[in-house]
């Protein structure tokens, strides 16, 4: 505590008469300042104190005071709290100083946020649209309150705006949106010399389906149908994270058994997805019996799930306050004998494919990334932990019932394909112990407790770490406790600009194999 | 709709209709990717499709029937209209999931169509939020049955 | 190399015959819909997220195609006029038969 204190005393003092005003609540420190002086105090706080960036939000606060206002969250681990800067940008000259010079993690925030709302960063390194694709008749900003709405957005010719490669021996290979297999769409556009990649450009956001404005003006309840279509492999962490949001800002403590349960389905959802993405990336390299094999235990595990809940991927088991569904002695009976034979039954699997010489060659030093690389891009989850980037936040910020179960924090640290399978296979054998110890320790108690009216305009952070990485979901609520603006920043959202760094230098036939080992979501990314 | 004949029927109707195989491309026109993730699971041993005839290819140009999920968003409303031009007659499109059916939950947005009906002709339905794979090979049997009447027209 | 022979003759063949168990009891399934006097139907209309049960004129219509089976309409109903089922069979050819309506005074 008092550390924590020291620091934040700290941070106020060297801001100085620069601060305008500062504000405490639950575990974040809001703290307004110039817009002119933002790029010096980020810096100091990336670089003097430690913190990473945890989301960034811009929200259109016109109706409240007149102006737009863009917040930066950021979390110093050390002591569990978070640092948001909060600027204020007037509607006559929209725009701020940019940080993605500097600091390369602001890139894609920056250029969202003018996209959608309109204001431009001065001094982006690569302003060209993020969200969309192509020519629009005239500008118009959606998430703005003033937007009215015409049905889909229609676009002229498709801009195209990749690097150019010259050169006489280089080829350019455009591949997606729609792609060989059965997978997400994405445009991929490598420059490769023979079968050498030398550069990757990605272009994501094709399944924007605008989510964040479709959940302004709904009631908190009919929000979560919404938040767990976000995605539907992490769909039990982004309603865990939303229903923290709202349970932080309405001051709710939820019963100690709904939390224990809350936990356990957010273990049973990582179980399966890393399961199946072992599986995938022996497909990558045409290890069939690999990825028979780890299909198989996935189908299994989506069967228990179904008989738990009556969802194959665990919709609708979260409720805001607690869960919606109870656990009875047969269930857990029946979890436990079914996690004693995935225990054997994976340890093989995992026995198999390291020792498997071809299978170790075709991973090793492949898709290499280095810790500095993924730690200026703020890379979170698997992909950072496997090249030694040590955070998780089931440890630094502990939610649910992760402060009361012992579980390890599985870092490697070549940073390859290898490393990240590795990371996986690690984490399954964590994951049956954490659901162990909660089966035995599960207290009696509530399953859901009542959310009072929330304080209007008061700003709320929900966090999880799903399969893939750390979610965070910002909520402002308005007077009549409907959404006003929600910002959700997912895990492939922060791991999306890595893939592109991490494949310059490998050949084309193993784009697949990097691809398959960071397994993002591309709907998480684009909402 | 009975689970034992689900198999036996779709191994005999894929013969009858198709002499032996049938080819599905997938499209994703801005799913969650629940529906995509069922129809990968079709493939796995458990329910083994490919014993059937039926397999997953990479080229509409090669395919029998597309499987579309997803509401049509604005950034792929294109990219579903030159897939569906470029796959050869005859033809079948399902339309698989709530957005795919309706828009589901999220209806009409600024990015977001609510449905692949104006795009493309649909033959058939499969509701569910996703639907589960049993209810797939459903889907794919009724398809069946309509592209028979197709062909016996001569389109 | 024969760890790998030895556990695909171990698992052997998991490949479902016939197919495919019926789905658990837990399974939401597909949603019916039936003609009840004093149901609060604005309620139940309320609470769908979608918009696949809605009033039109006097005639309470349910569209398949947009449900999604949360269930959430049999909660607050507070007759028999909406059930959930486990059937999870709902392909159907052409889109009208993803329709159904009832009427709004009708007693079954």
């Amino acid at each position: 505590m008092d550390s924590k204190r020291r620091m934040i005393k700290k941070i106020v003092q060297q801001l100085g008469n620069r601060l305008i005003d500062a504000k405490e609540q639950a575990n974040e420190t809001v703290l307004h300042i110039d817009k002119k002086d933002l790029p010096e105090i980020c810096q100091y706080l990336y670089q003097e104190q430690g913190a990473r960036l945890f989301t960034m939000v811009g929200n259109d606060e016109r109706q409240i005071n007149t102006m737009f206002a863009l917040y930066y969250v950021f979390v110093v681990d050390e002591i569990r709290h978070f640092m948001t800067i909060k600027i204020f940008v007037e509607e006559n000259d929209p725009t701020f100083p940019s940080l993605a010079a500097h600091m390369p993690a602001f890139n894609w925030y920056e250029r969202e946020v003018n996209d959608l709302l309109g204001l431009r960063a001065i001094g982006h390194p690569n302003r060209i649209p993020l969200i969309f694709h192509g020519d629009q008749m005239e500008a118009v900003y959606p998430l703005r309150k003033d937007y009215i709405e015409t049905g889909m957005l229609h676009f002229e010719n498709e801009a195209l705006h990749f690097v150019e490669y010259t050169g006489a021996d280089v080829t350019e290979i455009p591949v997606g949106p729609i792609h060989a297999g059965i997978i997400e769409p994405g445009h991929f556009r490598f420059g490769a010399v023979g079968d050498t990649v030398l550069h990757l450009d990605a272009r994501l956001f094709y399944t924007h389906r605008g989510i964040e404005k479709e959940l302004e003006g709904k009631t908190l309840e009919q929000a979560m149908f919404l938040i767990e279509r976000i995605c539907c492999v992490c769909n039990v962490s982004h309603a865990v994270a939303f229903a923290q949001a709202v349970e932080t800002a309405a001051n709710v403590t939820i019963p100690r058994r709904a939390a224990y349960i809350r936990t356990l389905y957010m273990e049973l959802e990582r179980l399966y997805n890393h399961v199946g993405d072992v599986g995938n990336i022996c497909a990558g390299y045409g290890f069939a019996v690999g990825n028979s094999q780890g299909a198989r235990m996935r189908e299994l595990l989506l069967r228990l799930n179904e008989e738990l809940t009556g969802h194959r991927y665990l919709r609708g088991v979260i409720a805001l306050g607690g869960v919606r569904q109870d656990i009875r002695k047969d269930e857990i009976d029946r979890i436990t004998n079914h996690l004693n034979e995935l225990d054997t039954d994976f340890q093989d699997l995992a026995d198999i494919l390291l020792n498997h010489e071809i299978a170790v060659d075709r991973m090793e030093t492949t898709g290499r990334l280095s810790l500095k690389q993924v730690t200026e891009l703020e890379a979170v989850g698997v992909a950072a932990r496997a090249s030694g980037r040590d955070i998780d936040c089931r440890r630094d910020l502990p939610y649910a019932a992760y402060d009361q179960l012992n579980f390890a924090v599985i870092v490697q640290e070549e940073g390859d394909v290898l490393a990240r399978i590795k990371v996986r296979i690690l984490e399954v054998f964590n994951s049956i112990l954490l659901i162990r110890q909660i089966l035995q320790d599960l207290p009696e108690g509530d399953i859901v407790t009542d959310i009072p009216k929330i304080q209007p305009y008061k700003t709320s952070l929900g966090w999880t770490e799903s399969a893939r990485g750390e979610n965070c979901h910002w909520l402002m609520v308005d007077q009549d406790n409907k959404i006003y603006r929600y910002r959700i920043r997912s895990a492939a959202y922060s791991n999306w600009p890595v893939v592109a760094v991490a494949v310059p230098g490998n050949i084309v036939p193993d784009f697949p194999l990097i691809n398959k080992s960071f397994e993002l979501c591309y709907s998480c990314c684009d909402r | 709709m009975n689970e034992e004949e689900l198999g036996t029927d779709l191994k005999k109707r894929i013969k009858e209709v198709l002499s032996g195989s049938l080819h599905i491309r997938h499209v994703d026109t801005g799913s969650c990717n629940g529906c995509d993730f069922e129809m990968s699971t079709l493939s796995n041993p458990i329910y083994d499709i490919s014993r059937f005839g039926v397999s997953f290819v990479p080229s509409p140009r090669q395919a029998d029937m597309l499987m579309v999920t997803g509401g049509v968003t604005s950034n792929l409303e294109k990219a579903l209209r030159i897939t569906y031009e470029a796959t050869p007659k005859p033809k079948m499109v399902l339309a698989i999931g709530a957005c795919a059916c309706g828009g589901g939950v999220f209806g009409e947005t600024y990015a977001n169509a609510g449905g692949i009906d104006p795009f493309v002709p649909v033959y058939v339905y499969v509701p569910g939020c996703p639907p589960r794979p049993q209810a797939l090979i459903q889907g794919i049997l009724l398809a069946l049955d309509q592209y028979e009447e197709v062909l016996k027209r001569g389109e | 190399m024969f760890d790998m022979l030895r556990k695909i003759w171990q698992v052997g063949t998991v490949t479902e015959k016939q197919p495919f168990e019926p789905a658990p009891k837990k399974y939401r399934g597909k949603i019916e819909l039936t003609a009840q006097k004093n149901t609060n139907w604005e309620e139940c209309i309320a609470a769908c997220p979608t918009g696949a049960l809605c009033m039109n004129v006097n005639k309470i219509r349910l569209f398949y195609g947009n449900c999604i089976q949360c269930g959430n309409c049999v909660k607050i109903c507070n007759t028999d006029a909406l059930t959930q089922t486990t059937d999870c069979y709902q392909a159907v050819n052409a889109k009208k038969d993803l329709f159904i309506s009832v009427d709004k005074d009708e007693e079954k």
